[in-house]
């Protein structure tokens, strides 16, 4: 479950390899880390394009639901802790191979 | 070259929060040109609102706006009394207008809406109790004043009950980090530190 600290939340690593000003104004540099990324999300889904799609579904529910895509696999498949993980990556250039998603 | 048409991301977490999807679709690469579609799904009602609120924000206000909102929203504990007043008169009209579609109509399980600009469709297909949630979500009792709001932050982060735990918390903590870290434990508004937070003077809902 996502914590209410941003320290927490985010990779630090990332948020300090950007220089601020004042170097220990480390909630100063969450700011402007999570601040920078929501704006490249905001303008990439708004000039490239995106459909957002929001669901409140049982397991069941969102397997037939994902079924009716009649699609086989995702590009990527985040699940929370009281799961498994499971990552798809792709690569450019070649036949992307997919995987289905966890029942 | 074959780049693959049509990114989609199943987000099927039992913690639906958007930082995924978020880091995921900020960070594609720029030769990426192409649209994404992305699958949230989450049952708790909390996390859902903040989910609708974030992703209609990033249709209806300018990127750059969008971000400050969404970052205060999601990690402030005080708001600009202005942004909350903005947001609810462009957001409370939509979920006003679902909230008496509902009314209307009592055998619909699932309402589903969409709305878009430019590129970006948001959809949302939730229950008809989400939307009554989300109804009144943005509104806080009229009681509920900036002080009640710092008194409850103050006497719960600062307490003599939890001063083992923030003591332990500091301790741990490199010591040019600890005062970033006790100014927003005390003002809980995410700003760099010498930042103005007069503003900051609603509480978030």
């Amino acid at each position: 479950m996502e914590s209410s600290d941003p320290l927490h939340s985010w990779p630090l690593n990332e948020v300090l390899r950007k220089a601020i000003p004042a170097k220990n104004d480390i909630y100063g540099g969450l700011y402007f880390h999570v601040r920078n990324m929501l704006e490249r999300f905001c303008r990439r889904v708004l000039d490239h394009g995106a459909v957002l799609h929001l669901t409140m579904l049982d397991s069941t529910s969102l397997s037939q639901l994902l079924k009716s895509y009649c699609r086989n696999s995702f590009d990527r498949i985040e699940v929370g802790p009281h799961h498994c993980v499971i990552f798809q990556f792709w690569s450019l250039g070649t036949d992307f191979p997919g995987i289905r998603p966890v029942q | 070259m074959y780049l693959y048409p049509y990114l989609t991301i199943d987000m099927s977490a039992v913690s639906g929060d958007l930082r995924d999807v978020v880091k995921s679709i900020a960070d594609l690469p720029h030769t990426y040109q192409h649209k994404c579609a992305v699958e949230i799904n989450e049952l708790d009602e909390a996390i859902v609102a903040r989910n609708v609120i974030f992703l209609l924000i990033i249709i209806r206000f300018d990127s750059y706006l969008a971000a400050e909102m969404i970052l205060h929203l999601w990690y402030s504990a005080m708001l600009p009394r202005q942004l909350l007043e903005t947001l609810r008169a462009i957001l409370q009209p939509l979920f006003d207008e679902v909230y008496s579609e509902i009314r209307a109509d009592p055998t619909k399980a699932v309402v589903t809406k969409t709305w878009g600009h430019k590129s970006c469709t948001v959809r949302l297909s939730l229950p008809r109790d989400q939307w009554i949630y989300l109804h009144s979500c943005l509104q806080l009792p009229g009681w509920f004043t900036a002080e009640h709001a710092y008194y409850f932050r103050v006497s719960m982060t600062f307490s003599q009950e939890n001063r083992d735990y923030l003591d332990r918390t500091l301790s741990n903590f490199p010591m040019e980090w600890r005062l970033s870290k006790v100014k927003y434990r005390e003002h809980g508004v995410l700003l760099p530190f010498g930042s103005n937070r007069e503003d900051f003077d609603t509480p978030n809902p």
